[in-house]
């Protein structure tokens, strides 16, 4: 089930509907989460549930010690590399870039839960996190529909004590729903309005090649942010559901293309799996200790790694050790003050070349791109892209500058005080606005229902 | 109670500045350069007509974002085209041009719509030709015939060009239509129009004042028009509940098109079905009486066939010649559009890439390329009448 659809708000209504009337909401929650998944089909559904099933019984049975650390690294990623790289180890392609949004096989947000899980089963070994106390607890920490497709990854010290309460019964009062639905509303508008809208275009200049250097920088950076818009809009759809039943997630996003470097960029982007990364990976691989060398492999590693959990593709690891690679200079000319006006921008224009990496269908077409980006080659002819090229190109260009102006404003009202502003207006005249404003985007034409982009990792 | 009422009224205002704020937003990216990217209710273009059952909006000028983005305009009398006065002026000579959507061609601005490209080629050679679009979407061979008569009679056209597909003729449009005009059979077995279309709704009210109000909020309101068009949606489209993962779809077209070359052969060539045979003809002779002496063509969409398809191309063959036959014992000049169009494209080129926009390439409307193309043929088509009798005295009259 998309966020971005009628059948969602009213399952959310419905959900809120029993938290309020009924002692024991968890259950609803939990059923909603099964049927908000069951939509997605029933085998992934099936596949959910057999890791559900399969992690507390690894939590029940397992000895709390490395071996439960192992056997759970053993099995998840088994089950996500059975799924999601099994192609990509034996040679074939596991997507086809331009039929598909998501593989057809790969159970839906496995790559996410399945991080989450992981970091149960080390949070309770290591004693950072309590053991949930029963499966009902522990399915619904993985379930919970909100951010079960594409995160945020919570982890268990934030979400199930919270989750406890909800079976407990020790509802909080509800005191953030404008401030649930505005952050909804923000997401859905940044999804519905931006991300899909920009879309096409990035995708004809993607497929067909741009036809000049112009042309090329354009499709990066509106690339730069359909992905951010994208992606970020379905983590605020998702925080703000939650807060509507009570619930907080973490931030998963603070405006990342206002970053002064690679490591203000990764403590921005996609917030929970930088983190999932840091201390799961880079620091028992060894973190920044040791000689330059090393730190610098371990970093180019850790993101090339971090790199293929996005994709089962040679480009996706690539993008990542690349990053990684800038991350390690970064750190070397730490000394080097740039000013932010100029190291803004700067980052900015690397990023969007990296994005190229990423959003290219195979090595060999990224490696053209670049070439036309870097003006080492002309670019495809103008006969083969459709769109009347005069007329939309400078309000491309202007749609850019407008985008980044957004940013620089989300950048202002993602503040506490915004919430306390909201918390203060809060009242049935605020909700009925948002509420309405949120039902009339989700019912503006579209030529077709788009899914999420991170739905496919 | 009055606290109730309180929070049912600040529930009501809440929906109301929503409504307003949304509507205005609508607004404010349909009448700008950026409803080129951002989404846009589809507009309404047309309203209901007593004679053909519904009619383009004169004076309409919309952004129409469906394949692609492009400004439309519909000129004073309704037509998909520039102005041009009712009166003929002198020395000119005017060719009316009709057909469906592909004709109408909403997905490009006006002037590049492939009848305005030819018309500037031909003026800017020193030919005093106009060719004015009477084309509308969904219209099928008895539409164009009655949109010719109402709208296209009045210019005095002296020639008149016809686009439709040759199917169009394999379906029930021709028949006892409740949607459009339809011809149906009386109990004398004579061959009469029916009006069966006249019963709609939007026939009945759209001079009262409740369809007036309707039809206003219709043209104006974004909000109203959107929630008009998500009636005919299915309620699994409307909640969002389609799947949305695109399944894999086997991409091997069928090059020979055979079910479409059988069915226009059994039709064309072995005449399968007598009745609607008689209907046909009825409808070729009122063609023709409404031509009068001038010359008229009828270019028909006849899917290609490769060479490879040799029993296909075969048939193909003699549906032309069948429906040449047919045609020219009507005095109807035949052009085989599509064979026209292949003959301007170079070695290996599909007629598909002259539809689609964007990604969507290969399906769809003509794209510029085909615009670009369909002009050349009718560029052709009128330049090889040149010389004719009809369009020399035209000229020098």
């Amino acid at each position: 089930m998309l966020f971005n659809s009628l059948a969602y708000l009213l399952l959310l209504g419905v959900v809120r509907a029993f938290e309020i009337l009924t002692r024991r909401p968890a259950i609803f929650v939990l059923l909603a989460s099964l049927i908000f998944y069951l939509v997605a089909g029933v085998f992934d559904t099936s596949v959910f549930i057999v890791s559900i099933v399969i992690n507390w019984l690894i939590s029940k049975y397992a000895p709390k010690n490395k071996i439960r650390i192992i056997i759970a690294i053993f099995l998840n990623m088994g089950l996500l590399t059975t799924f999601k790289y099994l192609d990509f180890i034996l040679g074939a392609q596991a997507l086809d870039p331009e039929n598909s949004y998501i593989d057809i096989a790969l159970p839906l947000g496995i790559s996410f839960y399945t991080f989450q899980i992981l970091a149960y089963q080390i949070d309770v070994v290591r004693g950072t996190s309590k053991e949930a106390k029963s499966f009902k607890i522990f399915a619904l920490f993985v379930a919970f529909f909100p951010q079960l497709i594409a995160g945020p990854i919570v982890r268990s010290k934030e979400l199930l004590p919270q989750i406890e309460r909800l079976f407990e019964g020790k509802r909080k009062k509800v005191r953030l729903v404008s401030y649930g639905l505005a952050l909804f509303l923000l997401g859905l508008f940044k999804k519905v309005i931006i991300a899909d809208s920009i879309s096409p275009f990035v995708d004809e200049i993607f497929i067909f090649g741009p036809e000049s250097l112009l042309w090329a920088w354009v499709g990066a950076t509106l690339f730069a942010f359909q992905i951010y818009c994208d992606f970020s809009g379905y983590s605020d759809m998702a925080i703000g559901s939650a807060y509507l039943l009570g619930i907080k997630l973490p931030t998963n996003f603070k405006t990342p293309y206002l970053s002064k470097g690679p490591r203000d960029f990764w403590q921005r982007w996609h917030i929970t799996l930088s983190t999932w990364i840091r201390d799961y990976l880079y620091i028992p691989l060894g973190g920044s200790h040791g000689s330059i060398i090393r730190s610098i492999f371990v970093v180019v590693l850790t993101m090339g790694i971090a790199g293929l959990w996005h994709g089962a593709d040679i480009t996706f690891v690539i993008w990542g050790a690349v990053w990684g690679a800038y991350i390690a200079m970064a750190r070397l000319f730490i000394k080097i003050r740039i000013h932010t006006i100029v190291a803004v921008p700067l980052h900015f224009i690397i990023t969007v070349l990296l994005w190229v990496l990423f959003r290219a269908s195979n090595w060999d077409a990224a490696i053209e791109y670049y070439q036309v980006m870097l003006g080492m080659n002309q670019g495809e002819n103008a006969s083969q892209t459709f769109y009347e090229h005069t007329a939309i190109l400078p309000i491309l260009v202007c749609t850019i500058v407008g985008l980044y102006a957004l940013h620089f404003i989300e950048d202002k009202i993602h503040k506490v005080q915004t919430l306390w502003a909201l918390k203060r207006i809060d009242g049935s005249f605020v909700r009925a606005f948002l509420l309405m404003v949120i039902i009339l985007i989700i019912l503006l034409p579209r030529a077709d229902i788009s899914p999420f982009i991170y739905f496919r990792f | 109670m009055v606290k109730a009422l309180v929070t049912f009224f600040k529930i009501g205002f809440g929906i109301l500045v929503a409504l307003i704020t949304v509507e205005g937003a609508l607004h404010v990216v349909e009448k700008t350069p950026v409803g080129k990217i951002f989404p846009v209710v589809e507009p309404q273009l047309g309203q209901p007509d007593h004679d053909i059952g519904f009619a383009l909006t004169p004076g309409k000028k919309v952004l129409w974002t469906k394949e692609n983005s492009a400004f439309i305009e519909i000129n004073s009398k309704g037509l998909r085209d520039k102005e041009y006065r009712l009166e003929k002026p002198e020395h000119t000579y005017r060719i009316a041009l009709t057909g469906d959507s592909v004709v109408e061609a909403l997905q490009v601005e006006n002037h590049t719509v492939f009848e305005n490209l030819a018309e500037n080629r031909l003026q800017e050679e020193g030919s005093n030709i106009e060719i004015i679009n009477f084309a509308m979407s969904g219209n099928g061979p008895l539409r164009q015939l009655v949109r010719l008569e109402k709208f296209a009679k009045p210019f005095s056209p002296d020639m008149t060009i016809m686009l439709m597909s040759l199917n169009d003729f394999l379906t029930e449009e021709l028949r006892d239509d409740s949607a459009n005009p339809a011809y149906k059979i009386t109990d004398k077995g004579e061959i009469v129009r029916g009006y069966a279309f006249r019963g709609r709704s939007s026939q009945k009210y759209s001079d009262r004042p409740v369809g007036k109000v309707f039809l206003f909020l219709l043209h104006n309101s974004n909000i109203f028009r959107l929630l008009w068009q998500k009636k005919e949606e299915p309620i699994q489209k409307i909640m969002g509940l389609n799947l949305f993962r695109k399944q894999s779809v086997p991409t091997t077209k069928n090059e020979c098109h055979s079910k479409d070359i059988e069915d226009l052969y059994a039709y064309w060539v072995k005449k399968a079905d007598p009745e609607n045979w008689s209907i046909v003809d009825h409808y070729l002779s009122e063609v023709a009486f409404y031509a009068g002496p001038n010359p008229l063509v009828i270019g028909t969409y006849i899917p290609l066939v490769t060479t490879r398809c040799v029993q296909e191309k075969e048939q193909r063959e003699a549906i032309v010649i069948s429906v040449q036959e047919i045609m020219s014992r009507k005095n109807i000049f035949f052009i085989d559009w599509n064979q026209e169009v292949q003959k301007r494209l170079g070695a290996g080129q599909g007629i598909e890439m002259l539809r689609g926009f964007g990604v969507s390439y290969g399906t769809g409307h003509l794209n510029y390329d085909g615009h670009e193309k369909f002009s050349e043929v009718l560029y052709d088509i009128i330049k090889s009448q040149y010389d004719s009798f009809a369009i020399v005295k035209v000229l020098e009259d």
